[in-house]
């Protein structure tokens, strides 16, 4: 094989990534499904707590049981739902916020624009995890102080995709056109600009729900995630942890869950990235 | 009836923290039903004349003086790109529905009907179809056609048209030339016609008004100034287009390139690649503007201004 012939192949399988992202596609699907279908699903109750503790997996129990003898199949499948919301909230309100201020900073530029900008670069010198984990510590753990902490820390990389772009758009004729044509500047500014000036931060809400999801179980493997109780992935890896020797699986099942999740989004946010730059 | 009227128009923009002086007292008046032509080369500064009486500056642009006397309201303008001036991620009904809709009000289904009449209007075949399309689905002719439908959408009484036809082919140029004939003839619209094809001009325009270096050189009504120019350069830019009636000859450029704004001098601009030049050349040449449809020439070698200034 020659080294044209072999860069060509390479070339197109790279293009022709269809099995990945159809292989991501479907367990995505899967993973959403179940988490939907998780009242039918369960075996059990994922609260209800047995003398059954600490079995190993059964035809009662897929799974098996935990410390505290609750099934752990149905504790995953509930946890899906909590993680699933949590990854979309915790990406989606941080770009929703990041999309407001990018785009009123990058459209009416002047002190606004300078003070975004300020703003952001104390943010984006400050290390993430350590801001996230003061703030929850700060908010006290549970779901509303975790959807607080990424919305603050998170705006900041959107709101500069989204301001970048907004300038470059702006300047667009068919924006001056709009402009002329006697619409408004918030009628050019959401009709026009930002419909235009999304993509990027498309592609980076499908990077960052994987990392948003990675995030959420790293506070809740250190407590400061969701509410004791609540089933969450990160949480049951947290709690499995000590009997990792004993009982291996009440951690990998959890834990492969989030490989899954996380490594799917992954390879669908690549191909968007792709087929950005090719389009 | 004069609908706009501008009055020596300047415009610079700041290099490397030196203001340029790229628009140089530019004067021109435009009345109802009238379609004043603006032509040179590439650089001269007719969009830039056109953009600045929109008030459409690029950034690094401002306009350092002049007058421009009309209502806001009143002029509309078509891009010479239309794959660049409609919206790509909205179908074009939608984007001319709004417009007509902040323009006379009334509710989006009359809107979405006046849209189709004013595609309709503008040539395009079964406009109901077209505005469901994206700008990319339609053809570059038809865009066009939206884009002065668009544009035609706000009531205009002076259409600023910048090189309209320059990214169509000729039967299609000739078509879209034609529309703005019309459009022009029922609205008793003004128009604004800026382009570097003298043979555009020739068949639209009435008056004619000559750039080069950011100042208008020569200007009158269109048979005049195209058919005995005053200004050499008016004369090389129509010798530099092979006439299909005339003899067969090679192609005759206009040699050199035009000046940097940075070198722009009071004297005459052109000296530097005219064949004609003297010492007069050197002084102060007179400024021309098309407020009216006098032939006037900034050339000093020409008669007529040799009589006038002595």
């Amino acid at each position: 094989m020659t080294a044209v012939t072999f860069f060509r192949a390479r070339f197109r399988a790279r293009r022709g990534g269809g099995r990945v992202r159809w292989v991501a596609v479907t367990l995505l699907a899967l993973v959403i499904l179940a988490a939907i279908f998780a009242p039918v699903l369960s075996p059990d109750d994922p609260a209800r707590q047995t003398l059954d503790q600490l079995r190993p997996p059964s035809a009662d129990h897929p799974l098996g049981t935990d410390a505290l003898g609750r099934d752990v199949l149905s504790r995953m499948l509930y946890a899906l739902r909590t993680d699933l919301l949590l990854m979309v909230f915790a990406a989606g309100l941080p770009m929703l916020a990041g999309t407001v201020i990018g785009a009123l900073a990058g459209y009416h530029g002047g002190s606004l624009d300078a003070a975004v900008r300020w703003v952001a670069d104390i943010f984006q010198a400050l290390p993430v995890y350590v801001l996230l984990i003061a703030f929850v510590f700060v908010l006290g753990p549970g779901t509303p102080s975790l959807l607080v902490a990424f919305g603050t820390l998170g705006w900041i990389v959107y709101a500069r995709l989204i301001r970048t772009e907004v300038r470059r758009v702006r300047e667009r004729d068919y924006v001056s056109a709009s402009y002329l044509l006697g619409l408004s500047h918030t009628t050019v500014l959401v009709r026009h600009v930002l419909p235009n000036s999304l993509r990027q931060s498309l592609v980076y809400l499908t990077t960052d729900m994987g990392l948003a999801l990675q995030g959420i179980a790293v506070l809740s493997f250190f407590g400061l995630g969701v509410e004791a109780g609540t089933p969450e992935l990160g949480a049951m890896v947290a709690e499995a942890q000590v009997l990792l020797r004993s009982h291996w699986w009440l951690a990998a099942f959890p834990g492969l869950m989030i490989i899954v999740i996380g490594s799917s989004v992954a390879a669908l946010a690549d191909r968007f990235n792709e087929d950005g730059e090719a389009g | 009836m004069t609908l706009l009227a501008v009055d020596e128009l300047r415009v610079s923009v700041r290099r490397r923290g030196t203001e340029l002086t790229v628009l140089d007292g530019v004067s021109f008046a435009v009345g109802a039903g009238q379609c004043l032509g603006i032509v040179g080369e590439s650089g001269c500064g007719k969009s830039l004349t056109l953009r600045a009486t929109m008030g459409l500056l690029p950034p690094g642009a401002t306009r350092t003086g002049g007058d421009i006397r009309v209502g806001r309201s009143g002029l509309a303008m078509v891009f010479q790109d239309s794959h660049a001036s409609l919206d790509p991620t909205m179908r074009v009904g939608t984007f001319l529905a709004d417009v007509v809709r902040r323009r006379r009000g009334g509710t989006r289904a009359a809107a979405r009907r006046q849209a189709a009449e004013l595609l309709a209007a503008v040539g395009v075949p079964d406009p109901d179809l077209r505005l469901r399309a994206y700008p990319h689905e339609l053809s570059g002719g038809t865009r066009q056609r939206v884009s002065i439908a668009l544009a035609l959408a706000t009531d205009p009484r002076v259409l600023l048209c910048d090189e309209p036809t320059t990214a169509l082919d000729v039967t299609l140029q000739a078509e879209i030339l034609r529309l703005l004939d019309t459009a022009r003839a029922e609205r008793g619209l003004g128009v604004v016609l800026v382009s570097h094809d003298v043979a555009v001009i020739r068949q639209v325009a009435d008056v004619v008004a000559v750039m080069y270096a950011g100042q208008i050189v020569e200007a009158g009504p269109a048979a005049d100034v195209l058919d005995r120019p005053q200004h050499p350069y008016t004369r090389a830019l129509i010798g530099a287009v092979p006439s299909l009636d005339g003899p067969v000859g090679p192609f005759r450029p206009i040699p050199g390139a035009p000046p940097d704004p940075a070198v722009y001098t009071p004297a005459c601009r052109f000296l530097p690649r005219c064949g004609h030049g003297d010492a007069a050349c050197r002084g102060p040449v007179p400024g021309v503007h098309a407020l009216d449809l006098r032939h006037r020439s900034s050339c000093v070698q020409h008669s007529t201004h040799h009589k006038e200034r002595t």
